[in-house]
């Protein structure tokens, strides 16, 4: 069973707040989640199974599109903004 | 204009009477909107229908018109999944954090399906973020099972499974990262395609699990489906998990008929999908019945089924929640109430995400990006994450040994039929084991594709669909149209 302490850090970790009436039934789910994905730990696994071949993908180094193309409309989309910036809360106290 | 039966309608057979200017494309469409005006209700496949799907046919019929040869998928009525973005429209993974969010772009499959001339018809119910079996999960009302509207579609592509089902449109697009097109396919009697990792662009999907994600079609006969894939399919610049076509289109492990007596394919039918992990082995009757069923008329057309062993597979569901979690804490991060989409008043700006996030997001993305953030956290990162990474590449390199030996693997595609709505809604874990069968083919990367293999009769004598899955090599999707082509023949 996942404790209280626990879920306050992963709420924390996740940034989603969790209200106090909902913690019980937060932590009556996740623990169920979190015993159902531990039988992992009885897997079996060959040691150094071939892993898949990877490859880094690169463009080119530049400008993927025209500077400012979509802009307009991105930044249409935020909930605040002053003088072609998105607006936030402060950050500092 | 002669009366259409929409149900024997394919792409090829409406393309004929479209270019032969024996139906127009509105025509066409005025047929599907019939459908929809009168079951949509009790359905409830679309978030919403797009005002100028009738210009968009229109379109269509200027060019047929004018006497010019129009593409094959030129104004076939499609519906697309809530999470695939169309320039200027609202795409809201069906979730409240998104719920007015306009997309400034069209997804690759998107542009690729415009140049064809495809009719957009609307954007499909699905559960949140993808995450789900059952389209319970969307913030906007589940859909309801053609077949019986007291059950689920499956999900999380269960909106345009249960609209290409209820004939509200000829084919649709879903995403697939643990069974979502699969599941919803074999519950709504219809077919669908989860394509090779890398096979389709994800570019402008909305991302759950991003080694996991891909696009595919839901349609009502294999060929369909393979038309679309066809289409969607290639290297995107925009997405570099993307493999050359050209590449695409070489299996590189041979078929064993090739070189044997035997004319057709040899099949395997893992054992350990019936008796896994010493739990879920009761398999409903009627999945039993499709997956002998198939297994007949496989052996009748000249394949050869038999059981193998996959062990690496038992753990499949575990590893498949561990990866897709992980990946979806760290994906749904961006949902933070400032760049875009539902923002929640604070006093500052830590406040301002904790908010968003709470309110914004619904019970399983949050539980699923807790979960994430669990597995990856210091101290436990070796024990789930490191481990399923293990897991999953044993799993793999099972798979290239198996395939040494089988040209494709058989399975149910679910181990229930469609359930009631509400029954698993408690119990997150019994609605996870909805996906046994599918995650593996995520995991691993291989093509799938679930397709109908008959009906069973459940309570108050109706009738619900099962569905059998197809697994082949990496690129070998062209393995699964022709095997399933002749089990749909058959069934």
């Amino acid at each position: 069973m996942i404790n209280k302490e626990e879920i306050s850090k992963l709420s924390s970790l996740a940034r989603i707040e969790i209200p106090t009436e909902e913690i019980g039934q937060v932590q009556e789910h996740l623990s169920k989640v979190v015993d159902f994905i531990s039988k992992i730990k009885k897997a079996p696994v060959k040691e150094g199974a071939d892993e898949p071949e990877h490859r880094n993908v690169l463009r080119e180094d530049g400008n993927a599109n025209e500077a400012g193309k979509y802009s307009p409309d991105l930044l249409g989309q935020a909930p605040e903004l002053e003088k072609g910036y998105v607006k936030v809360k402060k950050v500092l106290k | 204009m002669t009366r259409i039966n929409l149900s024997d309608l394919t792409i090829k057979k409406v393309h004929e009477l479209l270019q032969n200017g024996d139906l127009s494309a509105r025509e066409l469409l005025e047929f599907y909107a019939e459908n929809i005006k009168k079951y949509e209700k009790d359905t409830h496949a679309f978030l919403e229908l797009f005002d100028d799907a009738y210009q968009q046919a229109g379109r269509v019929d200027k060019q047929i018109k004018s006497g010019k040869e129009i593409p094959l998928l030129a104004g076939i009525p499609l519906a697309v999944k809530d999470n695939i973005l169309i320039k200027n429209r609202k795409c809201s993974a069906g979730s409240r954090i998104l719920e007015n969010f306009t997309a400034p772009y069209d997804a690759a499959v998107i542009s690729k399906l415009k140049n064809e001339g495809v009719v957009f018809v609307g954007r499909t119910n699905m559960d949140e973020f993808a995450m789900g079996s059952s389209t319970e999960n969307s913030a906007f009302g589940p859909t309801k099972n053609p077949y019986d509207s007291t059950r689920v579609p499956g999900g999380s592509s269960g909106g345009s499974a249960a609209a290409v089902a209820r004939q509200f449109c000829l084919g649709a697009l879903g995403s697939d990262t643990g069974g979502s097109l699969r599941q919803p396919a074999a519950f709504c009697g219809v077919v669908g395609l989860k394509p090779t990792y890398g096979a389709v662009s994800r570019y402008g999907l909305i991302a759950l699990g991003s080694s996991l994600d891909q696009i595919g079609p839901l349609a009502k006969s294999v060929e369909d489906a393979e038309i679309i894939f066809n289409v969607i399919r290639g290297k995107d610049k925009m997405d570099s998990t993307t493999v050359d076509s050209k590449i695409v289109s070489l299996c590189e492990i041979p078929r064993s008929g090739k070189n044997s007596k035997i004319k057709n394919f040899t099949l395997g039918v893992p054992k350990e999908f019936f008796e896994m992990n010493g739990e879920n082995k009761e398999l409903d009757r009627g999945v039993v019945a499709a997956m002998e069923n198939s297994i007949a008329v496989l052996n009748k057309t000249g394949c050869v089924v038999k059981q193998i062993s996959l062990p690496a597979f038992e753990y499949a569901v575990e590893t498949y929640y561990i990866i897709m979690s992980a990946e979806a804490s760290s994906n749904l991060a961006r949902y933070d109430g400032i760049k875009y989409g539902f923002s929640a008043k604070g006093e500052n700006l830590l406040e301002v995400y904790m908010k968003s996030r709470e309110n914004g997001l619904g019970d399983e993305p949050r539980r699923r990006v807790l979960t994430g953030t669990y597995v990856l956290s210091a101290g436990y990162y070796d024990e789930y994450y490191g481990m399923a990474q293990n897991v999953r590449n044993f799993m793999r390199a099972a798979l290239v040994d198996k395939f040494k030996e089988v040209d494709v693997i058989l399975s149910p595609t679910t181990p229930t039929l469609p359930f009631k709505i509400g029954e698993k809604a408690d119990d997150p874990v019994a609605m996870y084991l909805s996906d046994i069968f599918d995650g593996g083919a995520n995991l691993t990367g291989i093509p799938a594709m679930s397709l109908p293999a008959g009906f069973a009769k459940v309570e108050n004598g109706k009738e619900l669909p099962a569905g059998v899955q197809l697994m082949a090599p990496w690129f070998c999707e062209e393995r699964l149209f022709e095997c399933g082509k002749l089990l749909e023949i058959s069934n």
